[in-house]
């Protein structure tokens, strides 16, 4: 990160010099955006491969897209926007569940240190909890971990999906449900 | 797990489950209902697993993105190759279609009665042409303007008969045979396969007058087209 500095904070302005081809004003856009994305690819479907598969295509677009970027929402939104819908179509392509191992592999890889015992059920949650966002279809488990995952706000949502927050927040209580039910049946 | 009987509540333990906000109805209501209770801390659980979601160990997309960006659109490639292939099939049962596909044969009396005038004066007898259609007597040279009646792939020493259109046709009439000069056209011998004159002209093919049924040894390309009235002998 130490070439960064030179980079501005203004993602803005990055956004601008990306898409007259500064290369290292999209390695910034890259290096700020990669962990939500990948999170949220994770999230959705369950496999590295396929997250970081979607990752890869999603700033792949993203570059070749950036010149009718028009700012309208912000670089991240639209990353998200573009990562979600390659989330969904890739679920709906292969009309399979996320795997269940992968959720507590990820998370026991992620920050190993700590008490044991509190790692070992933290693990088991993130399986369980992993299993019921499995039960639900790409649209309602994309609501979910968007908002509880991701913890983005309604108008976020809102713009990733391309709706309205009111419709936002009626997919998002309806998905939050049935969340609820697969996770109580658990 | 036991199933949260207070309808009400649902939502409000959710929401007190992930946001911590406890409304006093809710927290009384939890004091006095065990399965809510139990719905409260499962759902408490849930939300806190939902959080610890967001620890994961990101990778650095931006060497496989460039790497992407520089090689060409592997997505084209085989559509290009399909359209390609499409292509070719195309040309290739075209060629194929116009180098097999006999003139459409016509019944006797079709025959004998011509459509176009040019038609007409192709199966005309040489005797009754006019002479500007006429060649030289004992000249092969071919008459201009000449339609190609029937264009033929012949396999090595195989016979191909004249139709029945082409041999009433053809009765009376001079076929001149385009091939390639590389093979020499040669009679099959009692066949009627008239081959006297094979001028060769600068376009590197040769011209043979053929009349009935014959083969040629090497095969090839045969190409028979209505030439000048032939004169017989």
């Amino acid at each position: 990160m130490s070439g960064m500095a030179a980079i501005s904070d203004n993602e803005p302005q990055l956004v601008r010099e990306a898409a007259a081809g500064d290369t290292t004003a999209f390695d910034a856009l890259v290096l700020r955006h990669a962990k939500p994305v990948y999170r949220l690819a994770l999230r959705m479907l369950g496999s590295r491969e396929d997250a970081e598969d979607v990752q890869q295509e999603t700033f792949f677009c993203a570059y070749r897209g950036l010149r009718r970027f028009r700012g309208d929402a912000s670089f991240g939104t639209w990353v998200y926007s573009i990562a979600a819908r390659l989330c969904v179509t890739k679920l709906r392509r292969a009309a399979r569940r996320p795997e269940e191992t992968h959720a507590e592999l990820e998370l026991a890889s992620a920050s190993p240190d700590g008490d044991p015992e509190e790692r070992l059920l933290a693990v088991e949650l993130a399986g369980r909890v992993q299993k019921a966002l499995a039960q639900l279809s790409p649209n309602d488990r994309l609501l979910i971990v968007l908002k509880h995952v991701e913890q983005l706000s309604h108008g976020e949502i809102a713009a990733i999906l391309d709706c309205s927050v009111e419709s936002s927040r009626s997919r998002l209580a309806r998905a939050t449900r049935l969340f609820r039910e697969a996770y109580e049946r658990m | 797990m036991e199933m949260s009987c207070c309808k009400e509540f649902e939502n409000l333990i959710w929401e007190a489950a992930v946001n911590g906000s406890m409304p006093p109805k809710l927290r009384r209501h939890l004091g006095e209902c065990e399965a809510c209770r139990a719905s409260f801390d499962a759902l408490s659980a849930a939300a806190i697993g939902l959080a610890t979601l967001r620890e994961v160990q990101c990778p650095d997309p931006r060497q496989a993105v460039y790497a992407r960006l520089v090689r060409p659109q592997r997505r084209l490639r085989p559509v290009l190759a399909f359209a390609g292939a499409l292509v070719a099939c195309c040309v290739i049962a075209l060629l194929l279609f116009t180098e097999r596909a006999p003139t459409p044969t016509r019944s006797r009396e079709a025959a004998q009665t011509p459509n176009s005038p040019t038609e007409r004066m192709a199966i005309q007898r040489p005797r009754d042409r006019p002479d500007e259609l006429r060649g030289a007597p004992g000249s092969t040279k071919p008459h201009g303007g000449k339609a190609i009646a029937r264009r033929l792939k012949l396999p090595r020493g195989k016979t191909i008969p004249p139709t029945p259109a082409e041999q009433e046709r053809y009765q009376f009439h001079e076929v001149i045979v385009y091939r390639d000069i590389d093979e020499d056209i040669q009679p099959t011998g009692a066949p009627r396969f008239d081959v006297a004159d094979i001028p060769r002209n600068g376009n590197g093919y040769a011209q043979a007058r053929l009349r009935g049924e014959g083969y040629i040894p090497g095969g090839g390309d045969l190409t028979i087209r209505e030439g000048h009235p032939f004169e017989e002998p």
